[in-house]
């Protein structure tokens, strides 16, 4: 009986933040079942998709959430940058306390036919306590917000795939930062195109 | 006059009695690696039989300081049984900040990194995380001027 009142109450405002040390601890077994379950992971990609396939479950309920509790809910973003920078700033500031360090666009070259958007991150918090040993040295455990990222994108249709790098995996460098690659799809661009003009 | 603290090494003890850690800060020349495990084998049994000196063994904690000429040494034990040992300079008064300290390390770099195992078909995992050596470096320096 007491469970049927918890659904009636209303959804709490403002901030509610959760223990690092409670989060780190579970995530570090996410990290280890993911690597397990549903058979072995046989490849560093397969784990990071099965992370990112937890993070896009994440992303979708984190999406309603943190619109609900912006000023305008009532109106959808249908802007590109405009939402980019909402995730950038408001989505970063509920997950993780501050907002993102940076969001950057890459223009379309030789080598890539579409614009390409990266946000960066300094101190990803989700893998803080996170050292990968030399056998798993290019396991990116930031695969779980790239999928956050993607399933926010989905939710608002911005279909597009997402890719977690680490700055610390390749070249050897000890810093921690992470850049989230954005590749949308070809008709999100050309959409976004045509409202602008 | 300066707090002149000198920490010359760091070991580590599961709740077995197997080293899983050790460190050194001064280049001193250690022992090889079996005799260091044996040796830490050993101070974990006299910690546990050093309780029985105690008119009150239940409630004595064990050893905790070893008094010598060239070198002290301290030994916490935290509540889950793991043991953390250091040596330092003579005239080090207390090492229970210091050792405080490498315990948060532990729990927070250690515990919480996915990829150390505790204890694999009932052995003691040696600990291998390259962040938990960094930050130590980091907390030894603040302590070594």
């Amino acid at each position: 009986m007491r469970n049927a009142k918890l659904l009636e109450r209303p959804i709490p405002k403002g901030k509610s933040e959760v223990s690092l040390s409670a989060f780190a601890f579970m995530f570090s077994e996410m990290v280890q079942y993911t690597k397990t379950t549903p058979s072995p992971a046989d490849s560093l990609s397969v784990w990071e998709s099965r992370l990112h396939k937890i993070g896009y479950r994440v992303g979708t309920r984190v999406l309603e959430l943190t619109v609900y509790r912006s000023k305008d809910k009532d109106t959808r973003e249908t802007d590109l940058i405009r939402f980019l920078t909402f995730i950038q700033q408001n989505v970063w500031k509920t997950l993780f306390g501050k907002q993102a360090d940076g969001l950057v666009k890459v223009a379309a070259d030789k080598d890539q036919p579409n614009d390409v958007y990266l946000i960066t991150d300094s101190d990803p918090l989700v893998c803080h306590f996170v050292c990968n040993p030399p056998e798993y040295k290019n396991l990116s455990s930031s695969a779980f917000v790239a999928g956050i990222l993607a399933g926010i994108l989905d939710g608002a249709e911005f279909p597009a795939e997402v890719t977690a790098h680490n700055k610390s995996t390749e070249g050897g460098s000890t810093s921690r930062e992470t850049v989230y690659e954005i590749e949308f799809k070809s008709h999100v661009l050309q959409r976004n195109e045509r409202l602008s003009k | 006059m300066s707090n002149k603290a000198n920490i010359f090494c760091l070991w580590i003890i599961n709740k077995s009695g197997g080293l899983v850690y050790n460190r050194d800060f001064v280049g001193s020349k250690a022992l090889d690696v079996n005799s260091l495990l044996k040796t830490a084998g050993m101070f974990h049994g006299l910690h546990a039989i050093s309780r029985q000196f105690s008119s009150n063994p239940s409630e004595c904690s064990g050893i905790q300081v070893i008094d010598a000429e060239s070198f002290k040494f301290f030994c916490f034990e935290s509540q889950s049984g793991i043991k953390f040992l250091c040596s330092t300079e003579p005239s080090f008064h207390s090492a229970s900040a210091f050792l405080d300290a490498v315990y948060r390390l532990y729990s927070d770099y250690v515990l919480k990194n996915p990829f150390y195992v505790v204890d694999q078909f009932g052995i003691g995992q040696p600990i291998r995380v390259e962040r938990f050596d960094q930050k130590l470096d980091i907390l030894v320096k603040d302590w070594n001027p």
